[in-house]
This record gives structure tokens, C-alpha cells and sequence, in this order.
């Protein structure tokens, strides 16, 4: 990382604290990291450290209780709702754990829901689908629905549908978790293959120390801590 | 604009006619025909009228809020994922008036028919006026979609990073 890299995701001091019975939960204990531009960082730790709720964080999904996520120059921790969705439409691409597709639409329309929010033009739409579509070898299911999909389509076409609109950034939560070991062989290499031809931002949460290790930079996170009263 | 669904926004919320839909709409149309028939009778004069037939649209104004309560807690992943991706809060919050709307209009004209034939076949039912049905349809739709709309609201609160966690 040299000075002249243009930072697209900046965290600083951040911290965010979960109330439970047995007293408060602070993730990332002041969290600073700097994702730049093209770079494809991993964010690694754990189940239970809060990977998911960065990710949620860094989407405009959650809020942090201290500190600050400047995505493309703009803190999104002080963004309205409005704004923050258009940021999260227009520049960022989100693969949530689980996939999360949507079950009354088949794999073509679920890859280009996110085109038709944001108004694309029909023919233009159908183009993009249908070349991602073929990127991720999936032609012969578009016509199919989620529920007839293996664990390992579904995670392909969310990954597909987090593409299409060509983010500057791509959020990846756990792309791999709950896969069996030949979804992931598949799988694994797709992602790197993403990173060359996105030429985005990436960032991806996992547990899995083999797949961060496709990522050209880690960033853990640190175990959380428990207190009673929470010392920021 | 960005952010919004076209009009079709519906077709990603509302795949079916669901049962709450169905009864808020029973209810609609129930209401809406009896205000026809008590306004169309000899025995009543416009008070006992607005009286009688408040008891009914306050039913309405319940029953469609509670049903369309139903239906946001039954799509809120949907609604959640949509949100996710760059959908609009008030493209959404659209889509749900729009379908309160359909529900209101439906159940408010299928009401009015039932209640019109069934006070024409009815000997003391013979005041009959456009007064009468344009009353029945107004406060039908207003409390129809007035409970829909209060329920609506609800999308505006989801936590979509919650609900995506489930």
C-alpha cells in the first residue's frame, strides 16, 4: 500500500456494544483499518466477534456505538437513510451470509433485482444479467428458483447479484460458511477470479483462515471483550 | 430516480392473494354492503345511520390494520433484502399503500354491489340514493386504508441488519 492509494473504506476507532444478561459486549475495541482502492482484504476472526455486524456497519445496515466508517469519503455512520441507500445501491455490493435471495424469483430476476431499483435501462439490464450469469456458469439454472438450487448456486448467485451493478465495493460475509468441502474448491477460485476482473474493493469476512489467504491483505478482528461496564 | 422500484414493485412483495388479505377484504365488503342496506332503510335517519355505521368501520379500520400487520411481519425479509440492496423506505412504503388501496377498492365495489341487490330485493329498503352509496364507499375506503396505512408504517421501522441475521 503505497501513499498515492485512494482509500475507499476507512474505520476508525470503532467500537460497538451489544447489551446481554451477562453484562455488555464490546466488538473491535476501537477498530482503525484503511481498505484502498483495488485492494482485497480480508477480515478475519472467529465465529462471534462481530464480522457480520462490520459488514452490516460498513452497509449503512447497523450502527456503531463509538466511532467512525468513511466509505468513499463519507462517514456513513452520520448519513440519512435516503442517503445511505443510495450509496449502498449505487457504489456498494452486498453478499450476506445466507445468500438471501428472493424465493418467488428465479435466478435471472433475482441477479437483476438490483439493476431494476436502480432503473436501468431494460436492454441494458438483460445484457449485464445474462453476461454475469454466464461469468458464473450458471445459464442453465436462470430459469430456476431458489428452493431447486444447491447451498453453493444460491451462494453464486448472490454473488452474482452483489456484481451486477459493478460496485466500487463488494462486501462478502462468510461467502463460503455452511458450504461442503467441493462447493468450496468451486467457489474459492470464482472469488479470486472476481478480484482480477472486478478491479473493485473488496472486503470479506470469514473464519476460514485457507480462503483469507486469497486475499492480499488480513485484517483480524479482536476477541470480544465482556464487562460489566463497558470501558470505551 | 434511484432507489425506486417501478411499479411493479408489488410483484416482488406480493407473489399471491394471501388469507389475511382475503379477510381484511371480507371485511371490507361486509361493512361496505351493510352500511348500503342500514342507509337504504326506512328506519334510519343520517345520525343513527353515522352511528350504527361507525361500530362498522371502526371493525374495518382494525381488522385491515391487524391483517396488513400480519402481512409486513410475513415479508419482512423480503422487505429487508430489497432495503438491502437500494431499495427506497418510501418506494416500499408505496407498495404496501398501493396494495392497501387495491384491497380498499375491491372490497369497497364488491361491497356496494352486494349491499345494492340485496336492498333492492328488500321491501324496506327502497331510500336508496347515490348519497347513501357514495357515503358507504367514502368511510369504507378512508378507515380501509387508513388501517392499512397506520400498519404500513411498520416498514419504516424494520432493522434490516436484524431481520437479515435470522
Amino acid at each position: 500500500m503505497s501513499s498515492d492509494d485512494k482509500p475507499i473504506l476507512r474505520f476508525d476507532r470503532l467500537t460497538k456494544i451489544f447489551e446481554t444478561d451477562s453484562g455488555r459486549i464490546c466488538l473491535f475495541n476501537s477498530l482503525c483499518a484503511e481498505v484502498v482502492e483495488g485492494e482485497f482484504a480480508a477480515v478475519t476472526g472467529p465465529t462471534g466477534v462481530g464480522k457480520t455486524t462490520l459488514v452490516n456497519i460498513i452497509a449503512g445496515l447497523e450502527k456503531p456505538t463509538q466511532g467512525s466508517v468513511t466509505v468513499l469519503g463519507k462517514d456513513v455512520t452520520k448519513m440519512d437513510d435516503d442517503s445511505l441507500t443510495e450509496l449502498r445501491g449505487r457504489n456498494m455490493g452486498v453478499v450476506f451470509q445466507g445468500s438471501q435471495l428472493l424465493a418467488n424469483l428465479n435466478v435471472f430476476q433475482n441477479i437483476e433485482l438490483p439493476l431494476v431499483i436502480q432503473r436501468t435501462d431494460e436492454s441494458e439490464r438483460k445484457r449485464r444479467t445474462q453476461e454475469i450469469i454466464d461469468f458464473f456458469a450458471l445459464t442453465q439454472k436462470s430459469s430456476a428458483y431458489p428452493a431447486t438450487l444447491s447451498v453453493g448456486e444460491r451462494r453464486k448467485v448472490a454473488i452474482a447479484r452483489a456484481l451486477v451493478t459493478e460496485p466500487t465495493l463488494l462486501l462478502m460475509d462468510e461467502p463460503t460458511g455452511g458450504l461442503d468441502t467441493p462447493a468450496v474448491n468451486i467457489l474459492t477460485p470464482l472469488l479470486r477470479g472476481i478480484h482480477y476482473l472486478h478491479k473493485g474493493t473488496i472486503l470479506m469476512a470469514t473464519n476460514s483462515l485457507t480462503l483469507a489467504r486469497i486475499a492480499s491483505r488480513e485484517i483480524p478482528i479482536m476477541r470480544p471483550r465482556i464487562l460489566m461496564t463497558c470501558q470505551l | 430516480m434511484e432507489g425506486h422500484l417501478d411499479m411493479n414493485a408489488s410483484r416482488y412483495l406480493f407473489a399471491s392473494f394471501t388469507r389475511s388479505e382475503a379477510l381484511a377484504t371480507a371485511e371490507i365488503v361486509v361493512s361496505t354492503a351493510a352500511a348500503v342496506i342500514l342507509g337504504s332503510s326506512f328506519s334510519m335517519s343520517w345520525f343513527s345511520l353515522a352511528l350504527s355505521t361507525s361500530g362498522l368501520f371502526l371493525g374495518v379500520f382494525l381488522v385491515v390494520m391487524f391483517m396488513v400487520s400480519l402481512e409486513i411481519s410475513s415479508k419482512r425479509r423480503e422487505v429487508a433484502i430489497l432495503r438491502a440492496l437500494g431499495a427506497k423506505r418510501s418506494s416500499l412504503l408505496q407498495a404496501f399503500f398501493l396494495r392497501v388501496a387495491y384491497l380498499a377498492i375491491g372490497g369497497c365495489a364488491l361491497g356496494v354491489t352486494i349491499g345494492y341487490c340485496t336492498a333492492m330485493l328488500t321491501a324496506e329498503c327502497s331510500l336508496l340514493s347515490s348519497e347513501i352509496v357514495g357515503f358507504a364507499v367514502m368511510v369504507s375506503f378512508i378507515s380501509s386504508f387508513s388501517g392499512g396505512a397506520v400498519a404500513a408504517k411498520k416498514v419504516s421501522y424494520l432493522k434490516i441488519g436484524e431481520v437479515l441475521r435470522q
